[in-house]
């Protein structure tokens, strides 16, 4: 949890800087949110909702937005994912690809709905594409992620498995 | 087991949700200001290395996708360099024989229709508490609250209080003075404010405008408090986050305030208030 924890100190730096060099129009890959979703096939809820709570704070720092925005938009779509984990004993990458996609959607929607009770004006169109850009690349980031531990997963057994006499 | 734990787990995702909302309320009424002001602290010297990284990295692919476009551009810049300096010849024979007419004319500046009043600084701001200098020219000698006061090397200040025989001036170095600026390379344009230990800034900067070091800032004109094209500095050193609208810029005037002897107040430069139009509409 800690590491976890320390894991988000730099990742929120990271998503706000290093990644923003492959934005296109203005989206670009949200690796907290892919991370947040990630550990939440590992971790029980109460840990998810905390790490989820402070992800979203921790950006909200750097945006327009009052903090607490991305918070609100992750919380339920973690705590729907706790729900597959009982129901499905496991969650699986399409599950975990379901929750991104849900997590963005929910992300852009609450962002645009506090925006407007703000005063803000922001075109609908540029949220339609801003959203289609993200669900995009946090779908390949996932893929990249799952993949990345899957394949150090079975690298581990492999290793731990002893030979054969 | 999987009831019974079905409330706690309904408690813990109600509990988060009303405190996010909790936050944004008191975020968005700005009363958690200092909190966030703390808890950015780190978060913004992780990013600030960060930044760096990307803008060099940024830079370095930007770079090499132009490296095509830049050969080309070279054989063009050479073919211009071989006429321009044909026409930079004819220039220094132009410039010349302009020098010797001018001597013979008795011309002292080059702008025949700005007028200059020579005035002599007497003595500091007296407060301390700003940048300011006494020369000694007032009302008497047709000096009035605006003027710019500049040298041959740039902006000095403007005209802030004026007496019978002396001005107040107030530097561009203090921070209460802010004055529209453009950068003369790119013509793009932002404000120049006084920043702490003689120092200059200019912001307002748009992003993507390209900053080199030593481009020089000249005044803007825009809002009518200073005639266009006097000499601000040149940039120092420039200041660029990702998630900033603005790019800054820390700029370095070419005068040297603290051994300042003599200035030129401007004087057929009458500063436009434009509050009247603002009244107006």
């Amino acid at each position: 949890m800690l590491g976890k924890l320390l894991a988000l100190v730099l990742l929120v730096p990271l998503q706000v800087t290093l990644l923003n060099l492959f934005q296109v129009d203005g989206a670009g890959p949200a690796i907290v949110l892919v991370c947040l979703i990630y550990w939440a096939s590992k971790e029980n809820l109460r840990n998810n909702l905390i790490l989820t709570f402070i992800g979203g704070m921790f950006l909200d720092l750097f945006a327009i937005l009052p903090t607490g925005t991305m918070a609100l938009s992750w919380i339920s779509v973690i705590f729907l994912l706790e729900y597959g984990k009982t129901r499905f004993q496991n969650i699986g990458v399409i599950l975990m690809l379901l929750a991104i996609w849900l997590a963005t959607i929910f992300e852009y929607g609450v962002s645009y709905l506090v925006a407007t009770q703000m005063g803000y004006f922001i075109e609908v169109s540029l949220i339609f594409n801003q959203a289609l850009i993200s669900l995009i690349y946090n779908s390949v980031l996932l893929m990249l992620v799952w993949f990345a531990t899957t394949l150090l997963g079975w690298r581990r057994m492999y290793k731990a498995e002893p030979l054969p006499s | 087991m999987a009831s019974r734990s079905a409330p706690i787990r309904l408690s813990w995702y109600f509990t988060t949700l009303l405190l996010a909302i909790f936050l944004i309320v008191l975020s968005a009424n700005g009363v958690l200001s200092p909190l966030e002001s703390i808890l950015a602290f780190p978060l913004s010297l992780i990013s600030g290395t960060m930044n760096q990284i990307a803008l060099q990295l940024s830079g370095d692919i930007h770079d090499l996708s132009e490296l095509r476009y830049l050969r080309q551009r070279v054989d063009e810049l050479e073919e211009l360099v071989g006429q321009y300096q044909t026409e930079q010849i004819n220039a220094r024979e132009l410039q010349l024989d302009f020098e010797l007419l001018a001597e013979l004319m008795n011309y002292s500046q080059v702008n025949a229709t700005t007028r200059y009043l020579p005035s002599e600084i007497i003595a500091n701001e007296a407060s301390g508490l700003f940048d300011g200098i006494i020369i000694n020219r007032g009302s008497r000698d047709g000096v009035a609250v605006g003027m710019p006061v500049v040298t041959e090397l740039g902006l000095v200040g403007r005209i802030l209080d004026v007496r019978a025989n002396v001005s107040l001036v107030l530097l561009v170095t203090d921070g209460n003075s802010s004055v529209s600026a453009r950068l003369q390379s790119t013509r793009a344009q932002g404000s120049v404010q006084g920043a702490a230990g003689n120092q200059l800034r200019m912001t307002f900067i748009p992003l993507n405008t390209p900053i080199q070091i030593n481009d020089v800032i000249l005044t803007s004109g825009l809002g009518g408090n200073f005639p266009a094209g006097l000499i601000i500095g040149r940039v120092e050193s420039v200041r660029q986050f990702e998630f900033e609208l603005f790019q800054e810029a820390e700029v370095s005037s070419l005068i040297d305030f603290a051994s300042l002897e003599y200035v030129l107040v401007v004087t057929s430069f009458q500063p436009v208030d434009l509050r009247d139009f603002e009244d107006a509409s």
